[in-house]
């Protein structure tokens, strides 16, 4: 059932199983994966069923290191769902190199290989309603055709020196609220309480357990739920608050015993790299094609060239033309209905529309000129994983919100080995282009400069809304928040949930990732409650 | 080695690929106009063919047969030694056989 905190929680404590932070994908993948009926499992989500934007306005927080283009505020949705309300929805898994610890790569190495998570993401895929892994990369299958289709590319990514591992990132922006309404609805075990903010957890440190968690209730008073587990689904920005804001019980925050809460924060980037000419073949085809569903293709960097080259993992996004600005246009619409207001970046979203009406222009090109060789330049981006920096990372501001708290500050940093993969990454690609003989790469201008930040040398003005990595997972509470089952160290009974445990990005958008690590995370709360 | 120049045209005969021509022209007016196809279109045909007709001349005064320059081509990029005309990677032979003429 669905119920509002005022009415819920005004008369006293209440007492549950299991207490769950947050209803984004993580926290309503929990939910459901663990409401079997036999235990009492209580959802706080802070916002409401719909967007209100005084709730919103409490994620409000400070940026002071890299800008990722867009306010905290803007990048996290404190409603029913989380960000499910507003992401993309593409979706792939992290690969095997991602979790294994690289000598090239500082602070790499996840605690769990992804064989430990391989029926997680088939959970994951069937939840999101994706087409799952074996099936997209039948050789039948549509995106493969696709990719054929362009036979000048086929040839380039198979070249041995290239190597190119196409990837084809599913897309289902499923609305995780909307999905899990019926279960909720008609659930006897499971509540989720509305406009329920956690303002901190208290704890008990002679048993190194937490005892409630509590939450402010819309007249400005507090109430508190007591669980005999708890998990910590906010978002790597808002989690991390959470824990630093718990300062009562322990002064420098909750789990902060080693400094490593906020820490480690990551973000994707794509950096704009330049051209890619390639010798025939057809770069009018579009990117995004499917029968029974949308995909996205990438190309990724093979594990053998990585490791010769000690080059981060990354994917190459070839456009052919701005087809993805006039998807936007419908997104945008439906964006506006939603929150009844137009989104903070709807003048770069008109030009970039605008830019994608050329785009016509460039198939009737090639229709009127079928005998000869299409004009086949594809603008390319790079994603690469984010090396994880402690010195990157979410902290208190002095800033105190209406609730009494002090706000977010994210201090979002890149490093020298950030810097140094851009350089060496392009310096490969054109070399092992040229090699293949299929084409020739253009540097965008910003390579040949030094810039202290390929994020800012590049003039790239947006992260992808993708946070990572403030409670990362290890094995030892000196290097990690979180053990190999997501359990805070020192705490028993506290859990968290979401992109927050990823000691590693990869160059994949985290929510499978998440979601196959909350049904993964269920089955540990299972066998423990 | 360094080769200045803001010529792509020069760029385009030096990769000697006609789709990077008639490509460059498009992505710098796509965002002008549907308008402008039909000029584009044909500056992109004449120049396709004055680059055919450029690269096979380069190649005979250089006394290169295609098929060993574009040998040579790879061997240069294989040993990582590479020219950036207008941003452009392109191999030294490439550069070479088009530098006494171009640039």
């Amino acid at each position: 059932m669905i119920v509002y905190s005022n009415e819920w929680l005004r008369n006293g404590q209440i007492d549950t199983d299991i207490c769950i932070i947050g209803s984004g994908p993580a926290g309503l993948t929990l939910a459901r994966a663990l409401d079997d009926g036999d235990r009492r499992i209580v959802l706080l989500e802070a916002g409401d069923q719909h967007f209100d934007d005084k709730i919103q306005s409490l994620a409000a927080g400070e940026i002071v290191g890299e800008d990722p283009g867009y306010s905290l505020q803007e990048a996290r949705l404190r409603m029913l769902g989380g960000t499910s309300n507003h992401w993309t929805g593409q979706c792939h898994e992290l690969n095997p190199i991602d979790f294994e610890t690289r000598s090239w790569v500082p602070h790499s190495g996840w605690p769990i290989s992804a064989s430990d998570l391989a029926d997680y993401y088939r959970q994951a895929r069937q939840l999101i309603e994706l087409p799952m892994l074996e099936r997209l990369y039948d050789a039948d299958m549509v995106p493969r055709a696709d990719l054929i289709d362009n036979p000048s590319l086929y040839n380039l990514t198979q070249a041995p020196a290239l190597d190119m591992d196409p990837q084809f990132f599913a897309i289902n922006p499923l609305n995780f609220a909307d999905a899990a309404m019926e279960d909720i609805s008609t659930s006897e075990s499971l509540t989720v309480v509305l406009r329920a903010p956690v303002l901190e957890f208290r704890a008990d440190p002679a048993l190194g357990r937490v005892s409630r968690a509590v939450v402010q209730l819309p007249d400005g008073v507090t109430s508190e739920v007591h669980a005999k587990h708890f998990i910590l689904a906010a978002g790597a920005i808002e989690s991390a608050r959470i824990l630093l804001t718990s300062n009562r019980d322990y002064p420098s925050g909750l789990a902060n015993g080693n400094d490593l809460v906020g820490r480690f924060f990551q973000e994707h980037v794509f950096y704009p790299l330049g051209d890619l000419a390639l010798v025939g073949g057809n770069a009018c085809s579009p990117p995004w094609s499917g029968s029974d569903f949308d995909f996205v293709r990438r190309f990724s960097i093979a594990e053998k060239t990585q490791r010769e080259g000690e080059l981060l993992n990354a994917a190459f996004l070839l456009h052919s033309a701005d087809a993805d600005a006039v998807l936007r246009i419908p997104e945008t619409g439906q964006q506006m209905l939603r929150y009844g207001r137009f989104p903070d970046d709807l003048p770069s979203r008109f030009l970039f529309a605008l830019h994608a009406m050329a785009h016509p222009t460039q198939h009737a090109y090639c229709a009127l000129n079928s005998t000869k060789p299409s004009p086949n330049v594809f603008n390319v981006q790079f994603g690469a994983e984010p090396v994880p920096n402690p010195n990157s990372r979410v902290t208190l501001s002095d800033r105190i919100d209406e609730n009494g708290q002090r706000r977010a500050s994210l201090d979002w940093r890149l490093s020298n080995d950030d810097v140094n993969n851009v350089a060496n990454t392009v310096a490969w690609l054109e070399r092992a282009v040229g090699v293949s003989g299929e084409g020739r790469i253009r540097r965008a201008n910003w390579l040949f400069e030094n810039s202290a930040s390929p994020h800012s040398g590049s003039g790239q003005t947006g992260g992808q809304y993708h946070h990572m990595g403030t409670l990362r997972m290890s094995t030892s509470p000196k290097k990690g928040v979180v053990d190999a089952d997501c359990r805070v160290h020192g705490l028993s009974n506290l859990h968290v949930a979401g992109s927050a445990v990823f000691p590693t990005a990869g160059y994949a958008n985290p929510t499978l990732t998440i979601v196959a690590l909350a049904f993964r995370l269920a089955d540990q709360i299972r066998k423990i409650s | 080695m360094s080769i200045s120049t803001r010529d792509t045209e020069v760029a385009g005969k030096l990769i000697g690929r006609r789709a990077f021509i008639r490509s460059a022209l498009f992505y710098s007016t796509a965002s002008c106009a549907v308008l402008s196809a039909p000029s584009v279109a044909l500056a992109g045909l004449r120049l396709s063919n004055n680059i055919e007709d450029l690269v096979r001349s380069a190649l005979e005064r250089a006394g290169i047969s295609p098929q060993n320059a574009l040998e040579l081509t790879k061997e240069d990029f294989r040993k990582g030694r590479i020219v950036h005309i207008d941003g452009w990677a392109v191999s030294r032979t490439e550069a070479t056989l088009f530098h006494a003429k171009y640039v």
